[in-house]
């Protein structure tokens, strides 16, 4: 039931989910952040039962931080590098014990100078893509996306549709989701945009 | 000093890498079938029905936590017990809830109780609440699917202060201000929801922990018995009260008649 969505603009990409947990008919918390910090530049938007959630993202940014620390900080790896070590272990795992976890990683090339978002889902499946969405979320945000997107528009135009597709799913989705949190990846790294609830209030 | 801790260390506490399933070619479709999770109905054709249904609650306010717990167990349509303790001891400084399957619950508990003692042994320092519930929490994910039903709160005074986590048997673990669990938590859940703020008093805090287990018992048929009440403050936990629900029940009312007729 969980909500993730994201848009690349001009210099970052965007990523934004729900924070509720539920089960059966009880929410159990509705400040939850979903969106796990990967490295300095990148970060992952997570769906799926909250075992496979923290599981697979603690496994992936831990081997990620620990592929830096041992080259003492001079190999940075690409988005494009990160989620093909994650969709590979999402393969490796596929047919023992798999992930149920449906994720989009974004996040910006130092490099290259880009941003990039990565749609990867839990049979690892990988694709990079401009704007997308997980989970029943899609059915209502795609068309807003395909709509609004512009190529390289500015983080205020970007941030104005992901609001416009909260809007929707307050408007129409059945689940109950007053909360979200919005991060952003750019250059100086990930940051907070906003939340509904303060992840921290615990 | 260091090379000798090195080698003595054993994985007794980790879990099994053999672990004893039925004798069928299907082992995690046999558990699935024949020991039907918490929720719900699911097993209600089966002959040995798991005793279940409940009602615990814990909160954590600024003087502390308050653990509130029923006391009643149910097998389908027969209470089979009505003085289970819920709340189990797993060492002067942690607390753990039942809900769902008793045995599941005391029995990893104390299993639970076991690798904290190890940590402190190994490690010269008391074990923090984030790590104790981690480990309940792999424990259960590495039996996903062998239908363990478990539903708690662990919860502790440690260097960072009070911290309540909820860890159940799919391997969830949630860091909160309070939670409810088990089938009369919905209830629980409106009396704490209405009425819960960071600064009650102490004596404020002990009496919607009570109230709230009494309109849940109250509601549910599947909780009652005794409300078992535990403060857990920086110098560990102390158990406060065991009130029958029953008992209770007049008093309010009493309190509610005396109120009308004022």
């Amino acid at each position: 039931m969980d909500s993730v969505f994201g848009i690349t603009y001009k210099g970052g990409v965007i990523l934004a989910t729900d924070q509720t947990n539920a089960r059966s008919i009880l929410t159990y918390q509705h400040n939850l952040d979903k969106i796990t910090n990967l490295t300095s530049h990148s970060a992952m938007g997570v769906s799926g039962p909250n075992c496979d959630m923290v599981n697979f993202t603690e496994y992936i940014s831990k081997n990620l931080q620990l592929y830096e620390l041992s080259s003492h900080g001079t190999i940075k790896l690409s988005p494009y590098a990160q989620a093909n070590f994650a969709r590979n272990e999402l393969a490796k795992a596929l047919r023992k014990g798999p992930f149920q976890v449906n994720v989009l990683l974004g996040g910006y090339d130092t490099k290259k100078d880009v941003p990039e978002l990565y749609f990867m889902d839990y049979l690892a499946a990988l694709q990079k893509i401009k704007f997308g969405a997980q989970g029943y979320a899609g059915n209502f945000v795609l068309s807003i996306f395909d709509k609004e997107y512009r190529e390289d528009m500015e983080f205020e135009a970007a941030l104005k549709v992901i609001e416009q597709c909260i809007q929707e799913l307050h408007v129409r989705f059945l689940i109950n989701q007053p909360n979200f949190i919005i991060k952003k990846i750019d250059k100086d790294g990930v940051s907070v945009v906003k939340f509904g609830a303060d992840p921290a209030d615990t | 000093a260091n090379k000798m801790m090195s080698s003595m260390t054993m994985a007794a506490a980790a879990p099994p890498t053999q672990f004893d399933v039925p004798n069928v070619s299907d082992p995690a479709l046999y558990c699935r079938s024949n020991f039907a999770s918490a929720c719900g109905n699911s097993d209600a054709a089966q002959t040995v029905k798991f005793a279940k249904g409940t009602t615990t609650l814990a909160f954590k306010f600024n003087g502390g936590i308050i653990v509130s717990v029923d006391s009643r167990s149910t097998m389908g349509a027969y209470i089979a017990s009505g003085t289970v303790q819920k709340v189990i001891e797993i060492n002067p400084f942690l607390l753990g809830t039942m809900a769902g399957g008793a045995a599941d619950c005391s029995f990893w508990e104390r299993n639970l109780g076991t690798q904290c003692r190890l940590y402190e042994l190994r490690n010269g320092k008391r074990i923090s609440v984030a790590s104790a519930s981690k480990l309940l929490a792999n424990t259960m994910s590495s039996y996903r699917g062998y239908g363990l039903s478990m539903g708690t709160m662990v919860t502790g005074w440690d260097e960072t202060g009070p911290q309540l986590y909820y860890v159940d048997d799919d391997g969830t673990r949630l860091k909160g201000k309070y939670f409810s669990v088990g089938s009369g938590s919905t209830y629980a859940y409106g009396v704490l929801d209405t009425h819960y703020r960071d600064d009650l008093t102490v004596e404020e805090a002990i009496d919607l922990g009570k109230r709230a287990i009494y309109h849940a018992t109250h509601r549910d048929a599947a909780s009652g018995g005794i409300n078992n009440l535990y403060h857990v403050t920086k110098e560990g936990w102390i158990k406060v009260h065991a009130i029958d629900v029953n008992d209770m029940h007049y008093q309010f009312k009493e309190e509610r008649e005396s109120g009308m007729a004022n």
